[in-house]
């Protein structure tokens, strides 16, 4: 019975320390409370990783906030196939490292990354070209037209002032 | 006895900002040029639909009001107080049809932040915007901190007895070669040179990172522009933290310090004497303030065990706020952490701000150190017989005497900038922001600064938007301009 019990709560945490990840606001937020621990994200990795000494730098996403996370092991890094930028969607990790405040090595805010899952990979975004934005570019490219054919009458053939 | 402007100067002054809108409407050639080399369709049609708007605006104000007067320094100071909001709606059009602003109001914000070199930002998603939206954000920021005007008046041969009305408008007092159309072709050249050596800069740091050689050439077209005309956008939302580089915080401090110099002291250092450098009264205050400072965020940090974060964070935030710049190498909300006497030494430094003639807001040091000077010559001349008259001088490219009219111009506009701080500051408290913080964004909108504690966000009232758009305009118009023009206005009523 003992036994169930300790592993029935040995499972739950694991469940929990799988499924349940930190946000990177309250990181933000309460930097002092989570300094040094083992901590686990999820984001999009928006932009390309960045070659730093000794390994690269990834910038992770979940909306409003966002953090860099140091990641040492190339073939962690290699792992993500896609970031964000205007045409395309990152590929959105779970990550777990250590966070510090002010890390010993960059003396800045963030995690050295040790494991990488791919949640979800990211995807072209589509353009999406609002049929009104074509009207209106013809409506004023008329009145633009029209304009500029007074103008040059008035300038060729009205009087000066 | 007033002049009192009539319909005559209206038209005349109408024509003028139709002509300057028009030069603003083939800046926005750039970013119609960028979406197509990019590949972006729908920002393509956001540029079109502005430049469309803005050539069409320009012509309608060419045709309709034509030039009845001679122009004069009523009609300058008129086209460049309206001249400045004109450009930042026309500027807004694009940036609100990218979706990426809940409002129109919101995109005007960000466009008077770029046109102003704030750098505060109310931008959403801004890691998925297009190229050439962020072209767009960052050209603002060159206009407006070469001066729009200043643009127009280097290509201008036939206003010259009035340029110097549309140069002081633009808050520039100095002039660097005798005649303003010079001066403005000087500056721009000086631009031009430094351009070309901060892309060369940045291009390589960048691409040592891994950037892309095309990324790393628009990144640092757009964190030049940010950096010398000290506005502070970025193209990703972590600011300069989103590249964790230790050589860019260094080479964008340069360029930040370049941009907050005074352009006639680039003048002299280029072609006359280079121990200017060392000499000159606002370089001297600027190092005495920037210690000064420093070693109070040291303190402050220190106390609270912070100390290992202070060169390479607090440092940098200060360099930034003194030079009105906005860049951060901070993580989100992390600014919040600081100590109170750590946020109030950045306070202080924004307050203060960079060069006279510079892309700079805020006080200037030039002002500061004439009111420190004045202080001490107070002081001494109390020390003095009754009957003995005391005169002291201060070394600005030759030696000068601390005049009556230049203690007058610092101290009034020095205490019209406090005034506008406060009044921010007291707008934010009684709509429920915290005091400190309330203070910091009212300050770093007047300033022309962009860092914020958090309170700029889009979910903020639209009573403090438009306080922060008004903030920021006539602190990047150093108010004269404006009062000067709300003083023609009220004539109008009193005729």
């Amino acid at each position: 019975m003992f036994k169930t019990l300790i592993f029935s709560c040995i499972f739950l945490l694991q469940f929990y320390t799988l499924c349940f990840a930190e946000s990177i606001g309250d990181l933000l937020k309460n930097p002092e409370d989570f300094s040094g621990k083992s901590v686990t994200i999820e984001g999009e990795v928006i932009g390309e990783p960045l070659r730093d000494k000794g390994g690269r730098w990834i910038n992770v996403s979940e909306g409003e906030y966002k953090i860099g996370v140091f990641v040492k092991d190339p073939r962690v890094v290699e792992k993500i196939q896609s970031w964000g930028s205007y045409k395309q969607t990152g590929d959105y990790i779970r990550l777990k490292g250590i966070f510090y405040k002010s890390c010993p090595q960059h003396r800045t805010l963030g995690i050295h990354g040790e494991e990488i899952t791919v949640e979800k990979r990211g995807l072209p975004r589509e353009e999406i070209l609002k049929p009104y934005k074509a009207k209106l570019a013809a409506f004023f490219f008329i009145i633009c037209l029209t304009m500029g054919l007074i103008y040059f009458i008035k300038v060729k053939y009205g009087k000066r002032d | 006895m007033i002049i009192s402007p009539d319909r005559k100067d209206f038209s005349t002054i109408f024509n003028i900002l139709g002509r300057l809108v028009l030069g603003l409407g083939f800046f926005m050639l750039i970013p119609v040029f960028t979406a197509l080399a990019m590949k972006e369709v729908s920002p393509f049609f956001d540029f079109i639909i502005g430049f469309f708007i803005t050539v069409s605006l320009g012509l309608v104000l060419t045709v309709f009001f034509p030039i009845r007067k001679e122009i004069s320094w009523l009609h300058a100071f008129f086209s460049v107080s309206i001249g400045w909001l004109v450009f930042s709606l026309l500027g807004a059009i694009p940036l609100f049809l990218s979706s990426h602003f809940f409002s129109f109001v919101d995109a005007w914000f960000e466009s008077m932040s770029g046109f102003a070199t704030t750098g505060l930002v109310l931008i959403q998603d801004l890691d998925h915007l297009s190229s050439a939206h962020n072209m767009w954000r960052h050209l603002t920021m060159f206009i407006g901190g070469q001066g729009i005007i200043l643009a127009s008046l280097s290509i201008l041969t036939s206003a010259r007895s009035v340029a110097l009305g549309f140069y002081v408008g633009e808050a520039r007092q100095e002039k660097i070669l005798p005649n303003v159309v010079a001066t403005a072709r000087f500056i721009w050249k000086v631009s031009f040179v430094y351009l070309f050596l901060g892309v060369s800069i940045f291009f390589l740091i960048l691409s040592a990172k891994g950037l892309s050689p095309l990324r790393s050439f628009l990144h640092s077209l757009w964190l030049f522009f940010a950096s010398f005309d000290t506005g502070g956008f970025t193209p990703q939302s972590q600011s300069i933290n989103y590249y964790h580089s230790y050589s860019l915080e260094i080479a964008t401090i340069v360029f930040m310090l370049l941009g907050a110099m005074n352009f006639n002291l680039h003048f002299w250092i280029w072609y006359r004497n280079k121990t200017e450098l060392v000499k000159n009264f606002e370089i001297r205050t600027f190092l005495i303030s920037v210690s000064f400072l420093t070693l109070v965020l040291y303190f402050s940090l220190k106390f609270l065990g912070n100390q290992s974060i202070l060169f390479r964070r607090g440092f940098y935030q200060l360099i930034s706020a003194h030079t009105g710049c906005g860049f951060t190498n901070l993580t989100g909300p992390e600014l919040n952490t600081f100590p109170s006497l750590g946020i109030l030494s950045i306070i202080l430094a924004m307050m203060i701000g960079g060069g006279i003639c510079s892309t700079t807001g805020g006080m200037k040091i030039m002002r500061v150190g004439i009111i420190f000077k004045t202080f001490f010559m107070e002081i001494k001349q109390k020390m003095m017989p009754f009957r003995a008259v005391y005169k002291d001088k201060i070394h600005h490219l030759q030696d000068v005497i601390v005049s009556d009219k230049r203690i007058k111009e610092a101290f009034i506009l020095s205490a019209i900038f406090l005034v506008t701080y406060l009044s921010g500051a007291m707008v934010g408290i009684a709509l429920g922001y915290p005091g400190l913080a309330s203070l910091f964004e009212s300050v770093s909108a007047t300033a022309n600064v962009g860092l914020s504690m958090g309170i700029t966000h889009h979910t903020m009232p639209l009573v403090l938007k438009l306080v922060y758009i008004l903030q920021m305009w006539a602190g990047r118009l150093e108010f004269i301009a404006i009062f000067v023009s709300l003083g023609f206005v009220v004539s109008l009523f009193k005729k």
